[in-house]
């Protein structure tokens, strides 16, 4: 029961951190009238203050980002419902957006994809490193 | 307000509950893609909708806490971002010039499919900040005078295209490094992408956030006035 407790109590914590951020990046966002939203903004806060941080990030805010970020997918399907649901005055453009959407995405994943392996051959850095087989 | 409550309650629990058995049979067919909770369980979901008769903008409104939850996973992203830094700080010159030519391309690619295909205006305008996380497009959309709904539609599609798409496209063309399939899914693909990239690899996803705030704020920053000045 304890550890159930704790873990509630680490989670809770994580997430009061987390909305800070996210209140904070929204703030900024409207008040300095910034194209970026308040959530990236808070992404970029608090990445700025884990480097200045000179301790260890603290567990329960590891954990909590891990869980979080691993829900994603479910956090995205109300939205990816809404394929079907495109505007009705659109109903002829769909061969235009099938294929700017599919075969758009697939092309621009290819030339991206081939230009970052090619650039990045190119630096010394070694592509599999030892390190993450641990 | 206590039917309204538990109309949403209900809506949340129907995703969940079409959301749980969808990863289960994810994991237990060797992770083809085809089978991810993106497209199955929007597609079940869908179906569900239709045979219901029920309105999506109802279904949408009750699943709104979802919605809002992507704000504090967003943040989040931050902390693997931090915990890989060293290793993203290595890649830094390759990974900045990808991400200048992928901005550009990103929306190229689809505008001229768009364009050979017969595309009207209204519509190359609405698929141009298609590769950048949904409340950027959606504010882009607003500058450049664009239908949002159909944005908002375009952008998700493209993610979960990129997010499932992008990784088997990429293996086959040799590329396997999580680093560099990352930064491309975050580039491409927005939130969706680095959701899939987190499920291939931690160091995945944390080269796909870094690209996914660059994308998205590089995008905002040029792309209204582009279109503009192109408008002219």
């Amino acid at each position: 029961m304890a550890t159930v407790a704790q873990n509630l109590i680490a989670t809770g914590k994580g997430l009061a951190l987390l909305i800070a951020f996210l209140w904070l990046g929204e703030g900024i966002a409207s008040y300095t009238d910034a194209p970026v939203p308040g959530s990236v903004l808070g992404m970029l806060l608090l990445f700025i203050a884990l480097r200045l941080y000179p301790g260890n990030t603290p567990g329960w805010l590891v954990d909590t980002a891990r869980r979080l970020i691993a829900l994603l997918p479910l956090f995205f399907i109300p939205a990816g419902v809404g394929i079907f649901y495109l505007p009705d005055r659109f109903a002829d453009q769909w061969p235009a957006l099938l294929g700017a959407i599919i075969l758009g995405t697939l092309l621009s994943i290819t030339l991206t994809g081939l230009l970052l392996k090619a650039l990045s051959a190119r630096t010394a850095s070694p592509l599999d490193d030892p390190e993450r087989h641990r | 307000m206590a039917a309204d409550l538990l109309q949403h309650a209900l809506f949340m629990v129907l995703t969940i509950s079409i959301y749980l058995p969808s990863l289960w049979l994810f994991r237990h067919c060797h992770q083809w893609v085809l089978l991810h909770p993106l497209s199955s369980a929007c597609v079940l979901l869908g179906i569900f909708l239709w045979a219901l008769d029920i309105e999506y903008a109802d279904y949408q409104r009750g699943n709104r806490l979802f919605y809002w939850l992507l704000g504090p996973s967003t943040v989040a992203l931050a902390v693997p971002l931090h915990q890989q830094f060293d290793r993203i700080r290595q890649l830094a010159q390759p990974l900045l010039l990808t991400l200048l030519f992928g901005v550009v391309a990103a929306p190229l690619c689809a505008l001229s499919i768009a364009w050979l295909l017969g595309a009207q205006p209204d519509t190359l305008l609405a698929i141009t900040p298609k590769s950048v996380t949904t409340p950027i497009a959606l504010g882009i959309a607003t500058e450049i005078g664009a239908v949002g709904e159909l944005t908002a539609g375009v952008v998700i599609f493209t993610g979960v295209v990129g997010a499932l798409g992008g990784p088997w496209i990429l293996a086959r063309l040799g590329l396997r490094d999580p680093r560099l399939v990352g930064f491309t899914l975050g580039i491409n693909a927005h939130g969706v992408g680095t959701a899939r990239a987190f499920e291939i690899d931690p160091l995945c996803g944390a080269f796909a956030s870094l690209a996914l705030g660059l994308t998205g704020a590089i995008t905002a920053l040029t792309l209204p006035s582009v279109v503009l000045w192109l408008g002219q």
